[in-house]
């Protein structure tokens, strides 16, 4: 073993200060997730506080917005993964099969955009557009004779997912389109030409050719995404509610994330919010190994 | 652990693997670090330097010494304030910093989590013995609110920042209308909510895009709350309580409350208050206002908000604009006693000296100095000799010649008064008012005029309650963040209630909900605390 | 070639698709451009859509006229150009390292990484570790902490595990070793994925605000992004209505009356127009074919 280490030292020696790296930056400080189990106080230091156990746990457990937060959480992240996820992969797809450089330079280049501009400035436009007084959407329906009198887009919790997910592909499906756009780059012309000869339509070549081409990218991104999947986008839904002073909404609006941050961070509970954080982490690790194991299961891609 | 060994280690660990890639790629990016940043702290031997974090991000003043007023501060009094920036981060970059044991000199900060972990946790210096020393604080913010902003063991770790001594109260909000549309409708009484609602529904039918009554966010609308019952203010409404003789009762209980909630949700139903109320931010509103589209509005910045729609409406018609009108109120009440603003004679911003500061008698003394008459005149209005000279009778700068031939847009430039701190209210708003009265009426500025007609007559004081809120992480501070989440929650279902009967069984169940969740000891908690002041204010 | 149904087909829907896309993305960009052309009050009235109404360039004038933001473009410039090459050259290692088969110990590298991509400590324990390393208000606290990116090594070995294998036995029997195939071979033949990451890093570091909020003090350390953060901030605590300090905050708005929406919109375009202007000098990497052809020489 030792042997084979020393023999293969050219490999360990590209791995190894990467490794330490890491242990450094992000091993170093773990100790901070120990303070979940105190009661932490920054003026006595991690040595000093008081350890509680599962005290903060329980609480958090026991809150009465717990099965809110939580269903909250995985409805969006469910909706994330399934509608928000394939939307740049489609988006790629399409990019694909346009003849015309000039045309699909520009159309990359502009859904790219929005990707820049902040989350402050994107909900300030969402919130505008969809206002019950002048606000566009409304306006237009109504011209449209869609609806009577104008509809409170943000006042209506049955909206407010719908209007999330398609803010969030509205940003994003161009930047996250580059990624298998570039893995579509590396697909081998010769097999379109091969398919083309064979009589296999642009249809059929895409779905027997491009999509298992990139397939191995989109599992992999499909596994991280899993382990994200209590991540239900902390920025863009405290914007979009008005930094939580909509209420009306929080009944659907309200993530672990968001409820850690307005509950934990503004009122300095830092134990209880690192306690709510850990949880978070141990239930996405969970569903990582799942994911994985899965995948690993149905074709070859696999993260370890 | 050796600190230096990890960086050595790190850094022959990167040029290692460099190298031993044997492709070369000459990175020779090595930028020059940057040198640590201490300005100020080489300054002449006796010159005082302490460095300062200010908890607001809005606030970016220019660095010290760098405008009339800080450098002439430099030169006489001999300080130099080293500002830390928040980058735009206060709380967390605060929060680093803490934890890591390096504590500015001098915190500005309001009241909160920070300031009460700072005294719970003995950071900051006890001020008690330089208050005598150096008596421009206590001459000009006198016992009473000094005691007030005493610790629960007595001692004085704050120095309170624009606190409200003497008889001026203040305040930003209130009613006010759209002139053009009121005159046009004939400029009926509006007086009473009666009065309110029917002028509201004429609106309506004859204006279709005009909103009828704009409140800008939820907590407007808390506001007409003091419409309902003399001496009442909206800070009852969120703070979720009422006093009553000896006792404070939850807000739910009270039936002027009720009567409020059915009035501002029939108001909703109606579409006659802005139906983007819970949804809307600051922009919107300023908006509305600004194309005229707004009949009346009531709001807690409404003379700020309106400034510049008032501004823009008036240069296209002199008749137009908006103009603030007495509080409305219910029909049998004193309309002198209605309260839609509040003010805390406290102050809302403290400044701290932590225990970090190497000299904070000095500090102190610098302190007092800028909330004297004479360094608000100078942290206001520039050294002396510069835009005035002499002062007036209540020791407030008179502006000279060079003051007043001076470019508005050259004046804003010079960033005067942007380092004003320690501020002394009540001595701002009437310096304010002074330097207003010298321009013809039609130059005076909106919010000032507003503020002297309406809103500072009918704000209401509320120093008995300051600190009462209990700590976010005690148990009083946990079932407090519960209940101002259902309630938070209720309220907004109240207003979407489809008729009044609905209002009501909300309301009821709102009141079971918070007996559940343990209101009442909060309750208790606030009322002691509310009784210690009682007792502080008699005191004197 | 015949042009059948089918293709016509995707022809229209296809195109009709991305013309809407592009045009209900472009939007948002377009309009913050508008503003930050149009006069601040005037936007405050409302109605600002795609043409400035009030056109001026008195937002840029006023934001340029800030010091600060020259500096800090160039910190932005630095941190960016620095912070991608290193963090893309050594994750890049990295990742092929691990995307070999017989490396040693691979399973547990690979778990290591993947929990700190759920787990980490916190703000705190992280300040005080930049604190004892020294790196606190140098310009390295922007490079070394981020410089391997365990996301971007998952990618990276992705493409690298998708290589043929004749590649690296060819180089093998040339007598080079690991790292020379790698800088020689592989490298040379990953220009997608490269270019990709690069980009996704570049902009990651273009748009990074917090670390620098958290880590600098001397404000000639500062990025554009904090200057732009702070200039949003100080908007939103001029929005807010606190009516405790009702003297405090009229003086903190009628010190900043010129802070307007436009001068957001016109510090978001200084701070955004450069960065997007990479993305079409990366495009052509992604043109059809770039690694089968260099694989056949």
């Amino acid at each position: 073993m030792t042997r084979r280490f020393i023999q293969q030292w050219d490999l360990q020696i590209l791995v190894i200060p990467a490794i330490i790296m890491i242990f450094i930056f992000s091993y170093i400080p773990m100790w901070g997730v120990l303070t979940a189990f105190q009661d932490y106080s920054p003026a006595k230091g991690f040595l000093g506080s008081e350890w509680v156990g599962f005290k903060h746990f329980r609480m958090f457990f026991n809150a009465p917005e717990f099965w809110q937060i939580m269903r909250n959480t995985i409805v969006i992240s469910l909706l994330k993964l399934f509608i928000a996820f394939p939307a740049p992969i489609v988006l790629a797809l399409m990019l694909n099969e346009v003849k015309n450089a000039a045309f699909k330079r520009l159309v990359q280049t502009i859904s790219y955009l929005p990707h820049f501009i902040s989350w402050v400035i994107v909900s300030g436009f969402v919130i505008s557009l969809l206002s019950v007084d002048n606000g566009s959407v409304n306006i237009l329906m109504q011209k449209v004779n869609l609806i009577d009198e104008p509809v409170h887009w943000l006042s209506i919790p049955e909206y407010f997912w719908s209007i999330l997910i398609s803010t969030g592909i509205w940003k994003d499906i161009g930047f996250g389109a580059i990624v298998y756009l570039a893995a579509i780059a590396g697909v081998d012309p010769s097999m379109y030409e091969a398919a083309s000869i064979d009589g296999a339509g642009r249809f059929r070549q895409l779905v027997s050719i491009t999509i298992p081409s990139i397939a191995p990218v989109i599992i992999i991104f499909l596994i991280l995404q899993v382990g994200q999947i209590l991540n239900a986008g902390f920025e863009e839904i405290l914007l979009l509610t008005n930094q939580g002073q909509n209420v009306v909404l929080r009944p659907v609006a309200e993530t672990i994330d968001t409820y850690v941050y307005r509950v934990g961070i503004e009122n300095y509970r830092f134990s209880y919010a690192t306690a709510a954080g850990l949880f978070k982490s141990v239930i996405s690790v969970g569903l990582l190994v799942i994911a994985n194991k899965i995948a690993r299961k149905l074709g070859n891609s696999s993260l370890w | 652990m050796n600190n230096k060994k990890w960086l050595t280690m790190l850094a022959t660990v990167l040029t290692c693997s460099t190298l031993l890639a044997g492709c070369g790629s000459g990175d020779d990016e090595n930028k020059k670090v940057a040198e640590n940043g201490n300005t100020g702290e080489s300054a002449k031997d006796q010159a005082l330097a302490f460095t300062m974090y200010n908890f607001d991000d809005g606030w970016q003043p220019a660095p010290w010494g760098e405008t009339v007023t800080t450098k002439w501060i430099q030169e006489n009094k001999k300080v130099s304030i080293d500002y830390l920036p928040t980058n735009g981060n206060a709380k967390q970059r605060f929060n680093a910093m803490y934890a890591s044991g390096e504590l500015p000199d001098v915190i500005d900060l309001g009241t909160g989590p920070e300031l009460d972990r700072l005294i719970s946790e003995g950071q900051l210096v006890d001020l008690d013995p330089y208050l005598d020393k150096y008596p421009n604080l206590k001459k000009a913010a006198g016992d009473q609110i000094l005691n007030i902003n005493r610790s629960e063991d007595g001692k004085l770790y704050v120095f309170p920042e624009w606190y409200v001594g003497g008889d001026h109260m203040n305040g930003n909000g209130g009613w006010a209308v759209n002139r053009k549309i009121y005159k046009e409708l004939g400029s009926p009484k509006l007086e009473t909510l009666t009065d309110l609602e029917s002028y509201l529904r004429v609106v309506k039918e004859k204006y279709p895009n005009v909103i009828p009554l704009e409140v800008g966010a939820p907590y407007d609308i808390k506001m007409m709350y003091s419409a309902f019952r003399e001496n009442s203010t909206p800070y009852f409404v969120s703070k979720m309580f009422y006093p009553e003789g000896n006792t404070l009762k939850p807000i739910t209980e009270d039936p002027a409350f009720k009567e409020f909630m059915q009035f501002a949700s029939r108001l909703y139903r109606d579409k006659l208050m802005t139906q983007d109320v819970f949804t809307q931010k600051a922009d919107q509103m300023i908006e509305k206002l600004g194309q005229g589209k707004v009949a009346v509005s009531i709001s807690a910045n409404l003379s700020g908000r309106a400034r510049v729609p008032n501004s823009t409406l008036r240069a296209q018609d002199p008749e137009g604009g908006y103009e603030f009108i007495w509080p409305i109120h219910k029909e049998g009440l004193d309309k002198n006693k209605i309260y839609p603003n509040y003010t805390g004679r406290e102050g809302g911003g403290k400044i701290v000296i932590t225990k970090k500061a190497k000299d904070p008698e000095r500090i102190f003394a610098y302190l007092d100095w800028a909330t004297s008459n004479e360094g608000q005149s100078v942290l206001w209005f520039g050294p002396p000799g510069f835009l005035w000279d002499t002062k007036d009778e209540n020791g407030i700068p008179i502006p000279n010649d060079k003051y007043k031939t001076m470019d508005k847009a050259e004046l804003d430039k010079l960033h005067i008064s942007d380092n004003m701190m320690a501020g002394n209210a009540t001595w701002v708003d009437l310096a304010k008012v002074a330097r207003e009265s010298l321009l013809p009426e039609e130059q005076q500025d909106f919010q000032t005029q507003q503020q002297v007609k309406v809103a500072w007559k009918t704000s209401m004081d509320t120093t008995v309650f300051a600190n009462t809120d209990p700590q976010g992480d005690s148990e009083e501070g946990i079932i407090l963040q519960s209940v101002t989440d259902m309630f938070d929650q209720a309220f907004s279902a109240m207003i979407y209630a489809k008729n009044d009967t609905e209002v009501e069984s909300i309301l009821t169940k709102t009141n079971e909900e918070m007996k559940k969740l343990d209101f009442p000891k909060v309750l208790e908690f606030v009322k002691k605390k509310w009784q210690d002041n009682l007792n502080k204010v008699n005191d004197n | 070639m015949k042009r059948s149904l089918e293709d016509h087909f995707i022809d229209i829907v296809v195109y009709t698709f991305l013309f809407l896309l592009a045009v209900v993305t472009l939007y948002p960009f377009w309009n913050s451009l508008v503003i930050s052309f149009n006069s601040g009050n005037d936007t405050a009235a409302g109605g600002i859509t795609i043409w400035p109404r009030e056109f001026t360039m008195e937002n840029y004038k006023y934001v340029l006229k800030d010091v600060r933001l020259v500096n800090a473009f160039w910190i932005t410039v630095a941190r960016t150009v620095v912070g991608t090459f290193l963090s893309i050259m050594f994750t890049a290692m990295f990742a092929y390292g691990m995307s070999r088969r017989g490396l040693i110990g691979k399973k547990f590298y690979m778990i290591m990484c993947v929990i700190t991509m759920y787990f980490s400590g916190g703000l705190i324990p992280s300040y005080l570790l930049i604190k004892d390393l020294h790196l606190m208000n140098t310009f390295w606290v922007f490079v070394i902490p981020g410089l391997i990116s365990v996301w971007n090594m998952i990618i990276f070995r992705t493409f690298f595990m998708g290589l043929p294998d004749g590649l690296e036995e060819s180089a093998r029997i040339d007598g080079c070793n690991h790292i020379n195939t790698f800088f020689r071979i592989v490298l040379p033949v990953s220009g997608p994925v490269v270019a990709t990451l690069s980009l996704f890093t570049a902009v990651g570091h273009w748009n990074a605000w917090f670390d620098a909020s958290i880590y600098i003090s001397n404000q000639k350390l500062l990025p554009l992004q904090v200057l732009l953060n702070q200039t949003i901030q100080s908007i939103m605590t001029f929005e807010s209505a606190t009516q405790i300090s009702a003297t405090k905050q009229e003086f903190l708005q009628n010190a900043q009356s010129v802070t307007h929406k436009s001068i957001v919109m016109a510090t978001t375009m200084i701070a955004t127009i450069p960065i997007v202007m990479v993305y079409p000098f990366v495009q052509k990497y992604f043109v059809k074919g770039v690694l089968v052809g260099s694989l056949k020489e």
